[in-house]
């Protein structure tokens, strides 16, 4: 029995409207002033209105039609996503060359194929590299290690 | 003549020591990004974004600028030896480069490659120094009005032209401009979608949300489906040489690709991607070895990169002139202006002659640098394709985390990064382009300023808009754009549930 809609663009259709929702009431809070003056709230409240007209155009073109839900990989989105964590969180606490190696470690568990040994010397040799190219040859403003915070 | 004055001040600018050396590392790093696949050169120029702060503006632009045609440049390698585009813009060039690696002919496809696109550059970049002078000299008597329609046809061309779903274009359009409306209202200082964040007062940081989109969403993407990678052929100067037959069939091919590219990249909204498309469909009718396409025709090499390029260089036209950016890395590169404290607009040429006619200049000298760097160093870039994925993702994440914090020296940044890369990654799943998105947000807030400028001056009446000549023309055009993508939605569907249809009989 085939499906009597298309997932990908139900979901699509359905972000869109709930985007433009969000803009849209969000936009209550602040004046609308006149078409001659406008106020903070005129262009998102419009934008809001045409983003959820948008949002139904495209939930129409799922009704009836084939397809399949996307593959969501829990893995790589978990991984990636909690490396960029790590190095947002260790970067202010213990510097730059302990959010690296960390965040590097993190992100190499996305690929299954990478044993422990190749992690450590990718992240460790990752973490020199950058503290040597973006603390000691450009000078960014980034401290290296947790006693130059 | 003062264009000829004006061309020698660029090259004494863009021929000093310093400029000429952020000149060959921007290319280099360019190549180099551009020849992975996967990082296009809209993540590479973010990426290297964070090294330019501490330059002068004409520096840090020459060097940027390098990334961004370097990128291209690139690209076609890994399009041609591992049937991965390097950027998007490279795609069609996988149709016949690839038939070639397979031939063991790779060499003569990145000899062609590297012709054509160096062709198209200097065409592109002839333009922009021939129109340049004439669109800025026009655009000063533009008002908001105009600019409000030009933004308007800009944002609607590039949700619907290169797109198969041009809803969906225009609802990542939409999500743009509304995602650039958050921060302080420019009139009154209101604080919009704030949700007490002092940071996002500024608005939300567009280095994080490219960095998000693009970067963090590919990287998601690439390792959670993996690649094969094939046998890479070694590359020689001597199996560059093409045969006596393709050296005849090249030229025409190049010349009319280059008219193609420069065409679509100086049009607001649309890019180097279309324009490729484009030429290699015409070539494709024209040629009389039709056939022979998708099998390694030299045509279906030389076309769609010099008119890749020549969009790349041409692209400039409307950013450096018009302050409104072509495409998303434009939007990128304009927001490096920003920073740097320079207004892309007509009077740019006035005020900054320096920059614009330095930038201009690079670009050629750059042109040549990719030259060199691409027909004998070439066996390094080879090398650099069997370096495995595995070790360089770890890498880039920790160069975008580091990029971003360091623009405002914030960690909330950072944040931003993982929530839009994670916002990238469902959008794509739900077949989102997301350059439509990215162009939304950067001219968001000036199609509002300008709205709201026209608007007080017109006293509220929307239709001196529409009678204006040039605004009135251009939101014609704009509204045949919506009408033509109405009949593409209508004949999408129904060309879908024909296959629906035939699907059921089995």
């Amino acid at each position: 029995m085939m499906r009597h809609f298309d997932p990908v663009e139900l979901l699509a259709g359905l972000l869109i409207i709930a985007i433009g929702a969000f803009f849209f009431i969000g936009a209550q809070e602040f004046s609308m002033g006149t078409v001659a003056r406008m106020g903070p709230g005129y262009v998102p409240r419009g934008l809001g209105m045409i983003g959820i007209g948008l949002g139904l155009v495209i939930l129409t073109g799922a009704i009836r039609m084939p397809g399949r839900l996307p593959h969501f990989s829990v893995r790589a989105v978990a991984t990636i996503l909690g490396s960029i964590a790590v190095f947002g969180v260790l970067l202010t606490h213990i510097g730059l060359v302990g959010a690296t190696l960390a965040a590097s470690a993190t992100a190499m568990l996305g690929n299954p194929d990478a044993g422990w040994r190749l992690i450590a010397v990718t992240s460790a040799v990752l973490a020199v590299l950058c503290w040597v190219l973006f603390v000691l040859l450009l000078r960014l403003p980034i401290p290296a290690f947790w006693w130059n915070l | 003549m003062d264009l000829w004055a004006n061309i020698a001040a660029g090259f004494s600018t863009a021929l000093s020591v310093t400029n000429l050396s952020y000149c060959l590392l921007g290319v280099f790093l360019g190549t180099f990004f551009g020849a992975l696949p996967g990082i296009g050169s809209l993540a590479a120029v973010t990426m290297l974004l964070p090294i330019t702060y501490y330059l002068e503006p004409t520096t840090a632009l020459v060097m940027l600028a390098g990334v961004y045609y370097g990128a291209e440049y690139g690209g076609s390698i890994s399009s041609i030896l591992l049937n991965l585009p390097g950027t998007p813009s490279n795609a069609v060039t996988c149709l016949d480069g690839y038939p070639m690696t397979q031939q063991g002919r790779s060499g003569v496809a990145l000899f062609a490659t590297t012709i054509a696109s160096f062709w198209g550059g200097t065409f592109g970049i002839i333009l922009l120094y021939t129109l340049s002078p004439m669109i800025a000299q026009w655009a000063l008597a533009f008002g908001p009005a105009e600019y409000f329609a030009i933004m308007v046809f800009g944002l609607v061309a590039a949700a619907t032209v290169t797109q198969d779903a041009p809803a969906k274009g225009l609802a990542m359009v939409i999500v743009g401009m509304s995602l650039g409306t958050v921060g302080a209202d420019l009139t009154t200082g209101v604080a919009r979608y704030d949700f007490g964040y002092f940071e996002l007062h500024d608005g939300v940081s567009f280095i994080a949300l490219a960095m998000g989109l693009f970067g963090v969403s590919e990287i998601i993407l690439s390792i959670s489906q993996k690649i094969d990678k094939p046998f890479i052929q070694a590359v020689t100067l001597r199996s560059m040489i093409p045969t006596r037959d393709e050296v005849r069939r090249s030229p025409m091919p190049m010349l009319r690709g280059a008219g193609i590219g420069a065409f679509f990249g100086a049009l607001p909204g649309t890019g180097p991607s279309i324009a490729t498309f484009i030429g290699y469909a015409l070539e494709k009718r024209l040629s009389p070895h039709g056939d022979q396409f998708g099998k390694g025709a030299i045509e279906g090499l030389m076309s769609p990169e010099s008119a890749n390029n020549a969009a790349v260089q041409a692209a400039f036209i409307p950013t450096m002139t018009l302050g409104i950016p072509g495409s998303a890395t434009m939007a990128v590169m304009m927001g490096a202006l920003l920073i740097h404290g320079i207004q892309p607009g007509p009077q740019l040429m006035t005020e900054n002659p320096d920059i614009f006619w330095g930038l201009a200049a690079s670009f050629w000298i750059g042109n040549v640098l990719l030259l060199i760097l691409n027909i004998p160093l070439i066996g390094l870039w080879v090398r650099l394709l069997k370096v495995p994925y595995g070790i360089l993702y770890p890498a880039v994440i920790c160069f975008i985390c580091i990029g971003v914090y360091t623009v405002r020296t914030s960690a909330f940044d950072v944040g931003l990064v993982l929530f839009f890369g994670f916002a990238g990654y469902v959008l794509r799943l739900l077949k989102f382009e997301l350059a439509p998105l990215l162009i939304g947000f950067i001219l968001g807030p000036m199609v509002e300023e300008n709205f709201k400028r026209a608007m007080l001056i017109y006293r509220g009446d929307f239709m001196t808009l529409l009678e204006r000549p040039i605004s009135g023309t251009l939101l014609g055009l704009t509204a045949l754009l919506l009408l033509w993508s109405v009949w593409v939605i209508i004949r999408n569907r129904r060309e879908r549930r024909q296959v629906l249809v035939g699907g059921a009989d089995d």
